[in-house]
């Protein structure tokens, strides 16, 4: 096999491929190693001798539940993957393509008893602020994200739909206005299909619905809950 | 087919590293997306599975010496992964907004189609990367020894594919 010819066919094939940059949305990525820098030892250090002094005199206690923070937290992100098989990528992007300046503003977990079993799922609200949040913004943009969720569960969307989960190899387009995209693909993956979409992040997310085993009556309940706030 | 973990730097990166990392992201972008358009045969999936990539590295881009290195880890990685559900399902998600790809590429899909995944992302990362098998073995995440043979049976098929 000439091999110099493999690698200019190679280049050639390929030559027309232009790649949209999407810069921000990396750097607007969270979870980020933070510098480990001379800066950083001197504020753990100094972080440090607080707590010890702080310790020492009872002046409180080292762990304060009225301390709270309105931050990301990469245990949020955690919470929401599916530890499913050839399933967890996706599932992390759309927290990770957040985009700059939007704040985790709670996190709920959720339990519940189905005919099918116990469930769980869990909810993540962003917005631009706590504060714009509270207040009841009217500009807040709320749009709601189902990462995963199981074809099954997806019952009654799809029987709207007028259509039949896809068979192992068929992908299906559906409309979906929840999401950015409005449109979501059903990928059937390993033992099911998922409801895919993970090129669907758009500016306007604010919410998060990540349904590890999310009902499909608990997550209409959260679609609608999500698309009628302010 | 195993999947390796990006848990260390790969292969060596080919230039010098960037000083920022948009500048790197700027140099590598499209060389990324191409690469792994041919491992993966679809432009669309490569965008996104170079773009996880991409935070990957921009992650830990402060402890990275080598971000060209582990960025070809990250895809190799990802571009496995897609060709295992792929094959698994036989189905390929179609971007209806992306434009139609050129004869040229569909044939080199084609032909590359005839591999293993792990032989059609070897012989990328050797004949479009330019990468040595020591950095074929990092990216892939095998021994440098498996790297020969892997790329002799991968250029066997593609020879009896070609017709040589």
């Amino acid at each position: 096999m000439n091999e110099q010819l493999l690698r200019e066919r190679l280049h050639a094939a390929t030559a027309d491929i232009h790649p949209v940059p999407r810069l921000d949305e990396i750097l607007a990525a969270p979870g980020r190693s933070p510098r480990r820098g001379p800066a950083v030892l001197a504020i753990a250090a100094a972080l440090l001798v607080v707590a010890a002094v702080a310790a020492v005199l009872a002046l409180r206690p080292a762990s304060d539940p009225s301390v709270v923070t309105d931050q990301p937290s990469t245990t949020t992100t955690s919470a929401v993957v599916d530890d499913r098989p050839a399933a967890g990528d996706a599932a992390r992007v759309p927290i990770e393509l957040l985009p700059a300046g939007f704040e985790l503003i709670d996190e709920t977990e959720g339990r519940a008893e189905f005919p099918s079993g116990s469930r769980t799922y869990t909810v993540l609200r962003f917005a631009e602020s706590a504060s714009s949040y509270d207040a009841g913004d009217p500009a807040l943009r709320v749009a709601v994200l189902p990462t995963r969720v199981w074809v099954s569960e997806m019952a009654s969307a799809v029987a709207a739909l007028e259509r039949p989960a896809p068979q192992p190899g068929e992908i299906v387009r559906l409309d979906a206005p929840w999401l950015p995209t409005g449109t979501a693909d059903l990928l059937p993956v390993d033992d099911g299909p998922w409801l895919h979409y993970s090129r669907s992040i758009g500016p306007d997310l604010l919410l998060l619905v990540s349904g590890r085993d999310l009902d499909d009556d608990t997550l209409e309940a959260i679609v609608a809950q999500a698309t009628t706030s302010p | 087919m195993s999947v390796v973990e990006p848990t260390s730097e790969g292969a060596a990166v080919p230039s010098a590293r960037p000083s920022t990392f948009p500048a790197f992201y700027e140099e590598r972008l499209a060389v990324t997306v191409r690469q792994v358009a041919l491992m993966v045969g679809s432009a669309a999936a490569a965008e996104d599975i170079a773009h996880d990539a991409f935070i990957e590295v921009y992650r830990r881009w402060d402890e990275l010496a080598n971000p060209g290195g582990y960025l070809y880890r990250c895809v190799s990685n990802g571009a496995l992964r897609h060709l295992k559900r792929g094959n698994r399902h036989g189905g390929e998600l179609v971007d209806l907004a992306a434009p139609a790809p050129s004869l040229d590429f569909l044939e080199v899909v084609d032909l590359l189609g005839h591999l293993t995944p792990r032989q059609r992302v070897a012989v990328v990362l050797k004949h479009y990367g330019d990468l040595t098998e020591q950095q074929i073995a990092d990216a892939l995440g095998c021994r440098p020894g498996s790297v020969g043979p892997l790329l002799t049976r991968a250029h066997a098929a593609l020879r009896e594919e070609w017709g040589e």
